[in-house]
């Protein structure tokens, strides 16, 4: 098979690829957003992680498309590749930020951001066990046996680790007094 | 049923995994164990935060993933093959037809293949990621590709009334086959046609950025446009 003979195969492949795998995109992307420093960071891992599922679509058994694409997400989060990637330097993005769903005000798109750094920042605290456990299971969608299957460890284990997570978590906004629909 | 305090308890209780007797139990216990009660408490709390966080995708989000595929389609070595399930028992015949269409359809695609790729050889896997782009109008900009590891980033300016794309990478954009040099023989800068976009390169030393533009207009014309609006090789 020639080099061209390949490229046309992968062209061919990749609506399946992507057809199997985009209705993903918004549980990869959460995830992604919570292992990693900075919204940037979270956009090139969501790029890996499906670069590099394509690569090994071959292998994949068809059963869970979702939780296999955050195994891979996972796996890139804790591997060192974006440390040894070179970047472009960064510059103001704000025309890729969420603008805020058209039909809210300012105020409401305001705030429900304000909300959402506010929970991220506290859940950004949090042990990385009990973080990597709450985003793949109430981030992710996942259910405890996936996520247990994900990090090796009991189903048992994983439940122990969300509900530490949740309630230091409860604790941590209800300490700051921030209950604003929230507690 | 008395219920002793157990974290693995609460934590079954919370994703309801009890079973009924024993969930009955547990609000009893509730009832009565101030620190259960407190922990079941904080741990609603923080699942109803969390609710916060289930935000969309960035805008574009899914265009820029897309096309990153697409590029890697084009582009990488090895073909992903279809996924295989185990055949259902009987089906050996339907599989040897079908495996035989393919053979066909095979030889016809490495045909019309080979027809193209004469025609020219692939561009560098960057320069197809940036031309691809080029071709997708509605891509939202600016656009972050990670291509063979590397990140180019891409934003789009009107040039002289056409749309240009301006790639920007820590790393030189490779030289295609049919494109030529335009300053010494280093590679450095370099131009190329591709249908009606014109290619215009300048890698840079190490340590700075490289460019490549791409545009709606022969690629001898791109570095008196870009000129005018202040890109410069230096």
């Amino acid at each position: 098979m020639t080099q061209d003979d390949g490229a046309a195969e992968h062209a061919a492949s990749h609506h399946r690829f992507l057809e199997a795998t985009l209705p993903h995109l918004e549980a990869v992307s959460r995830v992604a957003r919570h292992l990693s420093q900075n919204r940037q960071g979270a956009e090139d891992l969501v790029q890996e992680t499906y670069l590099r599922a394509y690569a090994a679509f071959g292998s994949h058994s068809g059963a869970s498309t979702r939780a296999w694409l955050l195994t891979i997400c996972t796996n890139l989060a804790r591997s060192s590749w974006r440390r040894q990637a070179r970047r472009v330097a960064e510059e103001p993005r704000a025309e890729l930020d969420d603008p805020g769903r058209s039909s809210e005000g300012v105020e409401a798109a305001v705030e429900r951001r304000l909300d959402g750094e506010i929970v991220g920042a506290a859940l950004g605290e949090l042990p990385a066990e009990q973080r990597i456990a709450i985003v793949l299971m109430d981030l992710g969608g996942q259910s405890a046996a996936e996520v247990a299957r994900q990090l090796g460890c009991p189903r048992g284990t994983v439940l122990a680790r969300v509900h530490r997570g949740r309630r230091r978590l409860g604790e941590l906004l209800r300490e700051r007094g921030y209950d604003r629909g929230l507690l | 049923m008395t219920v002793a305090c157990s974290e693995l308890r609460r934590a079954a209780f919370l994703s309801g995994e009890l079973a009924p007797a024993e969930r009955e139990a547990f609000d009893v216990h509730l009832l009565e164990c101030e620190a259960c009660w407190q922990a079941v408490q904080d741990d609603r709390a923080g699942r109803a935060a969390l609710a916060h966080l289930l935000t969309p995708p960035t805008p574009g989000l899914a265009e820029r993933v897309a096309l990153a595929v697409e590029v890697a389609a084009r582009t990488g070595p090895p073909a992903p093959q279809a996924a295989t399930r185990p055949a259902p028992q009987g089906s050996r015949r339907r599989l040897a037809i079908a495996a035989a269409a393919l053979a066909i359809v095979a030889l016809v695609g490495s045909l019309l293949v080979t027809v193209v790729g004469r025609t020219r050889a692939a561009d560098p896997p960057a320069v197809a990621a940036v031309v691809a782009l080029a071709s997708q109008r509605s891509a939202a900009m600016p656009a972050r590709l990670s291509v063979d590891g590397r990140a180019v980033e891409v934003h789009r300016y009107r040039v002289h009334g056409a749309l240009t794309l301006i790639a920007v990478s820590a790393r030189p954009f490779a030289m295609p086959a049919a494109s030529h040099v335009v300053s010494g023989s280093n590679h450095r800068v370099w131009m190329a046609d591709r249908g009606s976009l014109g290619l215009y390169c300048v890698n840079a030393p190490a340590g700075r950025h490289s460019m490549l533009a791409v545009a709606a207009m022969p690629a001898v014309a791109l570095p008196s446009a870009l000129a005018a609006l202040g890109f410069s090789p230096a």
